[in-house]
């Protein structure tokens, strides 16, 4: 009975991913109609007459297709790297933004970028001081007895403001004329500055993480039992919190590297996955992606065709992103009142 | 199944011994409840049981086998778990916190399958809560959680069951409902260990009383013989009137300050 309704769930959600992407790839300075898309898009596939001009056709294959798959790609990625830091802190409130480690991961980019390094290399220096972050909240919280979310958020707000602060100490540094500019809209957070060796790297990066995560996407579940009960089943949670750690920060690190510091989404989307399929990982990992994706697929048509210039995604997510922390703040002070 | 265990000591900070030269021996056709002030190495103990601490000194056997070389799996099926608060950050509904304890019998990459599922709704059944079986954890009553708590240590097949002070956030209704099952359990064969700060329920709900004074073993014998011999006086210090009642078809235990 349970499992006929999520198999339903899954489907809408996948029905919801489609029509996104359908109408990402409608919507933009150059409109292109319904039946218009169809054909083009059939045309990749097999040869008909064309009837679309041939202005249609660039803006699709090479302006929209690579836009929409990155898109996909990167609130996929933020959306499963956040649930599984909720997971691995057993914590609803836990995401990379709360935790500092996207703004570590922003840092290190942004230091990347000073010394003029290409997309390789900010990746790589966004994933080591993601870890870093991460390590610095573990650190703290095993000093600290009382482990609650006030701890974890405190806690978050400290790296945070820390990698925040070298961040702007990096822009006090920076070339006026050429690195600065580069570094502010780089951290706005935009996908409209990306180049076709990028999206090849943030999905290779994007499946060599989540394909083992979703892989063993039950046992992701076992983080929420306490040592003492995941011992006695026999239950190795040192590796899973290692494997999770690990796939988040790398699906952080390439989404900052790739398009810069596009928040909330990580916070938001696992807590609308859990509402629509439950919270067991086996479903609510597939479904986080798949509304991840889908939203952040939509928030981006909307960045790119609202106004005459684009508008950073980074803002646009953290309109929505904002007020629905403060929402589970309040339901989590609820929880607790006695 | 016979656990023996044999001049144990643990320490947390050097000189200061929470648990010193502690021999007794377990079995699973027993009961056994462990009552011992605050800090009286209760938890250290289940602690030590479950590998997550290692003694300083002594040994553990289970059926003659040291402790000390029992895999993680194989451990799962000598002792699951129930702590005193059991709290899930996430909505999970009854199926899903029960079939987390199959985990040990499932491959990396596997999750579940329907005849665990099925195993796990017969227990459900037994327990007379199979209705419950896709509500959310969080909004059962404490009796039920504690129930299907029950019921995922069952499921995960050891031979034991260690339950830090299960009675500890029940209302007294539930409290005996709670011990009533464990009871139950033990006469099928499933060795019960748990601990309370109840001297009337441990007596009545017991075949085997260990109580731990300042981390050595007081005493450990049948509940009759404790009462007889004044021990739980000597534990917590204080004058206690205890008698047994019988009750139409049950002696019980009542136990008073004086």
């Amino acid at each position: 009975m349970a499992k006929e309704k999520k198999g339903r769930k899954i489907i809408i959600l996948l029905v919801i991913f489609l029509l996104s992407i359908i109408i990402s790839f409608q919507i933009g300075r150059y409109p292109i109609g319904p039946i218009e898309l169809v054909k083009i898009l059939i045309s990749m596939v097999i040869e008909i007459p064309q009837t679309w001009s041939d202005q249609a056709e660039t803006v699709v294959f090479n302006i929209r297709l690579p836009r929409v798959i990155l898109s996909f790609i990167i609130g996929s990625s933020l959306a499963l790297s956040g649930l599984l830091l909720q997971q691995v802190f057993n914590n609803p409130m836990a995401s990379q933004d709360v935790l500092g480690s996207s703004s570590a991961s922003a840092f290190g980019a942004s230091l990347a970028l000073l010394t003029g390094a290409g997309y390789f290399a900010v990746s790589i220096s966004a994933f080591l001081f993601g870890i870093l972050s991460l390590l610095l909240i573990i650190g703290i919280s095993s000093k600290i007895k009382k482990q609650d979310t006030l701890t974890l958020i405190l806690s978050g707000i400290m790296v945070s403001s820390l990698f925040s602060s070298a961040t702007s100490f990096i822009k006090l540094v920076a070339d006026t004329e050429d690195t600065l500019p580069a570094i502010t809209y780089f951290l706005m957070g935009s996908l409209s500055s990306f180049r076709s060796s990028d999206l090849i790297l943030v999905f290779t990066v994007a499946i060599a993480a989540s394909l083992p995560i979703l892989l063993i996407s039950w046992r992701i579940n076992l983080l929420s039992l306490s040592e003492e009960e995941a011992k006695s089943m026999g239950v190795n949670t040192a590796m899973l919190r290692l494997a999770s750690i690990g796939a988040a920060t790398l699906l952080t690190a390439a989404s900052v590297a790739c398009s810069g510091q596009i928040g909330w989404v990580g916070l938001v989307i696992p807590h609308f996955s859990r509402m629509i399929v439950g919270s067991n990982t086996r479903e609510s990992i597939p479904a986080a992606m798949l509304l991840g994706a889908s939203f952040l697929t939509v928030v981006d048509t909307i960045a790119r065709s609202i106004s005459t210039s684009e508008i950073p995604l980074g803002i646009l997510t953290s309109f929505v992103g904002a007020p629905f922390f403060l929402y589970l703040i309040i339901r989590e002070a609820k929880k607790h009142e006695y | 199944m016979n656990i023996d265990i044999e001049r144990l000591s643990f320490s947390y900070k050097e000189g200061k011994e929470v648990l010193s030269e502690t021999s007794f021996s377990l079995s699973n056709a027993d009961m056994t409840v462990l009552l011992g002030r605050n800090g009286a190495g209760k938890s250290t103990l289940f602690k030590i049981f479950l590998k997550m601490l290692s003694p300083k000194e002594g040994r553990i056997a289970i059926d003659g086998k040291e402790l000390s070389s029992f895999g993680s799996r194989e451990l799962s099926r000598v002792f699951s778990y129930i702590p005193q608060s059991s709290y899930m950050e996430f909505p999970y509904t009854v199926m899903d916190t029960l079939l987390m304890a199959k985990a040990s019998t499932l491959s990396l990459f596997s999750a579940p399958k329907k005849e665990n599922e099925d195993e796990a709704v017969e227990i459900l059944n037994s327990f007379g809560i199979g209705h419950l079986a896709f509500r959310i954890m969080d909004n059962l009553s404490g009796g039920e959680k504690q129930l299907v708590l029950i019921a995922r240590a069952l499921l995960q097949n050891s031979a034991f069951i260690i339950l830090d002070e299960p009675t500890s956030n029940l209302d007294y209704g539930n409290q005996l409902m709670v011990l009533e099952k464990l009871k139950e359990l033990n006469r099928n064969g499933v060795g019960i260990i748990y601990s309370t700060h109840n001297p009337e329920l441990a007596l009545t709900y017991s075949s085997k009383i260990l109580t731990l004074n300042r981390g050595k073993i007081a005493t450990y014998s049948s509940p009759d013989k404790l009462v007889e011999e004044s021990k739980l006086e000597e534990l917590y210090g204080r004058k206690l009137y205890i008698r047994k009642v019988f009750t139409g078809e049950n002696e019980r235990y009542v136990c008073a300050p004086m």
